[in-house]
């Protein structure tokens, strides 16, 4: 195996060099076998053939997720005096970055600077903290006819765990994009209007060294028969809007998915992570293992409870006598990329046995195989389907144009004012501030 | 996503349909028009389609003329058929079902939706758009592009 093809843009610590897998390495970086862990991003992939190799890309999306998670140091920046797991868990680069509602301004505001302490709900305040939350997770959001909402997933409904909690979402974006976003005063609606073309950058630019990414997390409320030390662990706010309540959480992270615009992949390119406790494969169903998301008990009671269904609605998780949602991965994980998750699963328990990130499985990732053919702006998508099952539990399968596909639905993203394009970001479609 | 097909099958298929290889590629991945294929007209007559136009080729001849010589009823009718049954499911998605053979059927929305038909016409199937928003206000691509 060889990521010769990757071209690593070396913007985030100053390290620029092409590095193959299995050769010797630098400090700092974790060599295990045949697989190299470091904490700056790759920047693109170098199609080996006319429609790419799927292998490039799964590694590509395995040094994006060890390099989003890599322990964070001062200013965002990766600590390159550390390795990702060393002690178990880490705080990570990702999570210092913009949260989409901070960009999403009333009338008159500007969004706050980059990296400015989010602020925390004033009810929040009143809540005795377990150990200082360091997120605020937002149970409704105020901007309403979005695509997905802080609890609702893509077009579908919310996710319940099997504790009867809901899972909650969280969309940031790197410096590079929020950059484009308040440079150009995308933010508004008559910067939407000025724009000619929403392009963001998909490499070196006036606005950062590296491509537009942008990243959204799914967590669980770690609760019964959970173990946390099994997670990437948040301790946060839960906010609930609507209600006006907070609460002080313990949070595991389940879902993670990446989109990255670059040279190569003007469609961006979409890797989706999940934790290997989530959900078993359709074809795996008898099984005693604990998952987050699905019991095998209740599959057994017939029909009352069904796979991958809606739950009862309006969903209250203090009222008893409701079923979960029973989560089952339709479509088992690629051969190619389950050999690709065990290098890296290997390489990340090679470092502590007790690494976190050794408990995340690459789903897989979705490319643009033909990305300039001019009859199909996706590019041709290749797989042409992908679901994460705690952020496309209700969309997995392959049905045309309703099944999951992130680069078939951000395709169709369009500024909240018209018809423009926004470069498969969404985030542009829920803006509301005039200017 | 579906599994290896072999090289032949898409050779002999481009001969057939008139369109690349990169092409059926794409829609293979979306819908197993080879395994599909191979459940209704059964592995033998599949080998011998690809044995067959493997040989005329191998003898000199262009992928384009041993099509036609698969095609010419008067060498073997039933490879013929299968031929033509071939280039219909590539075109429309449509084959004779496995449960009764007299009854064409498609076998799912993505081999509706992959149908070479809607390249061919230089459109794309109802309700089944790649194109952005205000695709129609520009004109097609051209048709070497869809091939």
């Amino acid at each position: 195996m060889s990521i010769s093809r990757v071209a690593r843009s070396g913007a985030t610590i100053g390290f620029c060099a092409a590095v193959t897998l299995g050769l010797s390495g630098r400090d700092g970086l974790a060599q295990t076998n045949d697989v190299s862990l470091a904490p700056d991003m790759p920047a693109d992939v170098i199609a080996g053939n006319p429609i790419g190799n799927y292998e490039d890309y799964n590694i590509y999306s395995w040094l994006s997720f060890v390099a989003l998670n890599w322990p964070v140091g001062e200013n965002g920046q990766p600590d390159v005096n550390s390795i990702i797991g060393q002690n178990g868990d880490n705080s990570t680069v990702w999570e210092t970055w913009m949260e989409d509602y901070q960009i999403l301004v009333e009338d008159g505001e500007v969004p706050p600077t980059w990296q400015a302490p989010r602020a925390v709900p004033p009810v929040c305040g009143n809540t005795k903290a377990q150990s200082g939350p360091s997120r605020t997770i937002r149970h409704v959001s105020s901007k309403t006819g979005a695509v997905v909402s802080l609890t609702n997933q893509a077009d579908a409904g919310p996710l319940i765990d099997q504790n009867g909690n809901y899972v909650r979402y969280e969309i940031l974006f790197n410096e590079i994009m929020y950059n484009y976003i308040v440079q150009n005063k995308l933010y508004t609606l008559a910067g939407l209007s000025d724009i000619s073309e929403i392009n963001f950058p998909a490499g070196a630019s006036p606005f950062g060294n590296e491509g537009a990414t942008e990243v959204k997390a799914s967590w669980k409320i770690l609760g019964k028969g959970d173990d946390p030390s099994r997670f990437h662990v948040a301790t946060s706010y839960v906010y609930d809007q609507a209600e006006n309540t907070c609460a002080s959480e313990m949070l595991g992270l389940v879902g993670f998915h990446i989109a990255t615009k670059t040279n190569s992949a003007p469609q961006w390119i979409w890797s989706t992570f999940e934790h290997i406790d989530n959900a078993p494969d359709k074809g795996n169903l008898n099984t005693n293992k604990h998952y987050s998301f699905y019991s095998s008990g209740c599959l057994d009671n017939g029909s009352t409870c069904k796979a991958n269904q809606l739950p009862e609605m309006p969903w209250n998780p203090t009222q008893s006598g409701q079923t979960p949602v029973q989560v089952v991965r339709e479509a088992q994980i690629n051969g190619t990329t389950t050999r690709i998750n065990a290098h890296f699963q290997g390489a990340l328990k090679a470092v502590n046995p007790h690494s976190v990130w050794g408990n995340y499985i690459l789903v897989g990732t979705q490319y643009p195989q033909k990305p300039s053919d001019p009859t199909d702006p996706q590019g041709r998508p290749f797989p042409p389907y992908l679901a994460n099952t705690t952020m496309e539990t209700f969309l997995q399968g392959e049905v045309p144009t309703s099944s999951s596909s992130c680069i078939g639905c951000h395709s169709g993203a369009t500024a909240s004012n018209s018809g423009k394009p926004t470069d498969f970001t969404f985030i542009l479609s829920r803006v509301t501030a005039k200017d | 996503m579906n599994a290896h097909v072999p090289d032949t099958f898409l050779t002999l298929s481009s001969a057939l349909t008139g369109f690349t290889e990169e092409t059926l590629i794409f829609a293979q991945q979306t819908a197993d028009f080879y395994a599909v294929f191979e459940g209704a007209y059964g592995a033998d007559t599949l080998a011998q389609l690809m044995q067959s136009f493997q040989s005329a080729v191998g003898e000199g001849n262009s992928p384009q003329q041993a099509a036609a010589h698969i095609l010419d009823e008067t060498q073997d009718k039933t490879l013929a058929e299968a031929a033509r049954a071939l280039i219909v499911f590539w075109y429309l998605g449509q084959i004779k079902s496995t449960a009764d053979p007299t009854v064409l059927h498609i076998p799912s929305a993505n081999f509706f939706k992959q149908g070479l038909t809607w390249r061919a016409i230089q459109a794309h199937p109802p309700a089944a758009s790649t194109q952005q928003f205000g695709y129609w206000t520009t004109p097609p691509a051209a048709l070497s592009d869809f091939l």
